[in-house]
């Protein structure tokens, strides 16, 4: 059996497929049966200190088979009731917090309020697709600068992952300006802002007009901006590790990912309507390993970097 | 899985609380669905006298189905059911489905059991029960006789129960369990009548399938608020038989409304 263990900003995970934010984690019921489906760490939907409803459906359309548009609105009961309800200490598997506000003041608020919780390490969303007037999301994940002083605001608090979004001139210089501001890792890419028109109705098919695209037709963007991240860190002298996201549904995508460069991955919309598919993702990652002859991750990781212009 | 434009056609089964409507949609629904799935059905476009802010999907049962038609019964319970009911024939909407896990047809004697809006997809569920030659007993109940949806249209005999007296038996749907003895109890309505009918079901030895309802955002097993206990409440299910409720922490305690915030049932 090829060695999948993995350490990430000092947490020691079986393996390196994570689940990742906003699919199938929205209660500690659903998040229990994915770390059992092998999960090496669980991370949480988007949590904000008020709950937020989410948006008016529909939420989620199949655009082209396996790939999505979505617009949930980031529904969640809040930071309070979150406190409640998971437990952020204890389990098999660690439970990685997401959170989402709009200020930095908002970020550090969540942030010590994780940590208070026992949290070792949260991810931060810079980079919701399709925010609302005063929804910072997508304009955080734009400008480095915004970005540094959010990653600083929660990190005052805990190890934190900043998640960031494809749609950007450089995500190299935000990835760097991250890790300048104190992030343990950072996590690419969010979901593509998107839209979709129904012909029959003359309107966008989702609720909210934009969404967000995910699944299959994601990889391709995730691989180039996680290889970009990867290597502007590299150039800039940091050492911080970069978790790949975006359209995996094997374990040869998540090879893509690593062999790119990253330290991990995550898993969201392939595991639509097959919750269990994210272990054999882990497992196929293992045989492909073994068949490379693999012992470690370490053995192949960024394999890939040395044949970039 | 995506919305898709549906025409609606006609509307029958007038009751003063909601009514059914029959729906067209662009493309699909050649196939038979099972009784006891659903679709995330959306108002694209608010119908005269209502505001933008009904535009909104929400999940409901199919009542009934032919080939590129299905059935949908709506009470009105919110602004969104409020204003699927104000639609008039030529309006459009859009479903997504047909979504879930339905009804096994395993019984060879079933008992049905529905109260209020739990009542559309038994019909259906009826029906097919009908065609494969088995006849059902159901058991409807409501508060009052008006809430009692399609009680002429079952096939199969028909016993009433209302909280109110209105008509049939004055009491609880549930009061008319005892002394039965089907191979399968059937079962969708209010989660405390659910839980009446599985304890009745255990006691007895007899299997139950209960159609659940669970705040759903995606209905499509992405988001995982629909949850009960480790299930998803519309991918496996809405229909859990009593094997996957037996032993759940959740069944009858607990709900979430919009966002996953927690709501106990009131016992
Ligand atoms: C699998 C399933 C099948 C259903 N079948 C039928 C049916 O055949 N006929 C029928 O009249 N009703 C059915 N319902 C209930 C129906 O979905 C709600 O009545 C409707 O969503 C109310 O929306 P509203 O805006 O009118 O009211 P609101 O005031 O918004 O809500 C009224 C009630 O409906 C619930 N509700 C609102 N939005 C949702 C949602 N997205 N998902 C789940 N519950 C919601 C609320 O929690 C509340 O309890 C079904 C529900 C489920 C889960
Ligand atoms: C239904 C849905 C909900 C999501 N919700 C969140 C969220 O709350 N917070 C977040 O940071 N990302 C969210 N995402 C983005 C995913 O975590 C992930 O970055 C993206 O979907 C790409 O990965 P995938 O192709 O494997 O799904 C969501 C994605 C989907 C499909
Ligand atoms: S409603 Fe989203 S997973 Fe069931």
């Amino acid at each position: 059996m090829a060695d999948m263990r993995v350490e990430l900003a000092g947490l020691k995970l079986a393996n390196p497929v994570l689940l990742a934010s906003g699919i199938l984690d929205s209660t500690p019921g659903i998040l229990a049966r994915m770390a059992d489906s092998g999960a090496g760490a669980l991370v949480t939907k988007s949590i904000s200190l008020e709950p937020r409803p989410g948006y008016a459906g529909p939420t989620v359309a199949e655009v082209a088979p396996g790939t999505w548009l979505n617009a949930m609105g980031l529904p969640n009961p809040g930071l309070a009731e979150f406190l409640d309800e998971f437990d952020l200490q204890g389990g098999l598997v660690p439970v990685i917090p997401n959170l989402v506000a709009d200020t930095p003041e908002d970020f550090g608020k969540l942030a010590a309020g994780v940590a208070g919780a026992g949290a070792k390490l949260a991810e931060i969303n810079l980079s919701c697709p399709h925010p609302r007037a005063g929804w910072s999301g997508l304009l955080t994940a734009q400008d480095p600068a915004a970005a540094a002083t959010a990653t600083a605001a929660a990190a005052a608090h805990l190890p934190v992952i900043a998640k960031l979004s494809p749609d950007v001139a450089d995500i190299g210089a935000i990835a760097v300006a991250c890790a300048e501001a104190g992030a343990a890792a950072v996590s690419a890419i969010n979901t593509m802002p998107a839209l979709d028109i129904d012909t029959e109705l003359e309107r966008p098919v989702l609720g909210n007009a934009f969404g967000g695209l995910s699944g299959p037709a994601l990889l391709p963007i995730g691989l180039r901006c996680v290889l970009k991240a990867v290597r502007a860190l590299r150039d800039a002298g940091h050492a911080m590790p970069v978790i790949g996201i975006g359209g995996i549904s094997s374990g040869d995508d998540a090879a893509k990912y690593i062999l790119c460069g990253a330290q991990a991955v995550q898993v969201g919309t392939s595991l639509g309507g097959n919750p269990e598919r994210l272990g054999e993702i882990a497992a196929e990652l293992g045989g492909w390993m073994e068949r490379k002859g693999y012992a470690t991750l370490d053995a192949f990781r960024g394999n890939a970097l040395e044949w970039l212009p | 899985m995506r919305p898709v434009a549906a025409k609606l056609t006609e509307i029958d089964n007038r009751t003063s609380v909601g009514h059914s409507l029959w729906l067209t949609p662009c493309s699909g629904w050649e196939e038979q669905p099972e009784p006891g799935q659903f679709v995330m059905v959306a108002l694209p476009h608010p119908p005269a006298g209502f505001g933008r802010e009904v535009c909104d999907a929400v999940p409901m049962s199919v009542a009934g189905w032919e080939p590129g038609r299905l059935r949908l019964t709506i009470k009105d319970l919110g602004p969104t059911s409020a204003a699927l009911l104000a639609c008039r024939p030529g309006d459009m909407l859009a479903v997504t489905g047909p979504l879930g896990h339905g009804f096994s047809l395993d019984a060879r004697q079933p008992l049905l059991m529905g109260g209020g809006v739990g009542a559309p997809p038994l019909l259906f569920l009826a029906q097919q029960l009908a065609a494969s030659g088995i006849d059902p007993v159901t058991l409807l109940g409501g508060t009052t006789v008006d809430e009692i949806f399609h009680r002429e249209e079952f096939p199969g005999i028909v016993e009433i129960a209302t909280d109110d007296g209105s008509a049939g038996h004055h009491g609880f749907v549930t009061e008319l369990l005892d002394g039965r003895s089907p191979d399968l109890l059937y079962s969708c309505g209010p989660e405390p009548m659910l839980v009446k009918g599985l304890e009745w079901a255990l006691a007895n030895g007899i299997r139950a399938e209960l159609c659940l309802e669970r705040y759903m955002p995606c209905g499509v097993g992405l988001c995982g608020v629909c949850t009960i206990d480790r299930q998803l409440v519309c991918q496996d299910g809405p229909v859990l038989g009593s094997e996957q409720l037996e032993h759940s922490a959740e069944f009858g305690k607990v709900v979430r409304e919009a966002g996953g915030v927690v709501r106990h049932a009131p016992a």
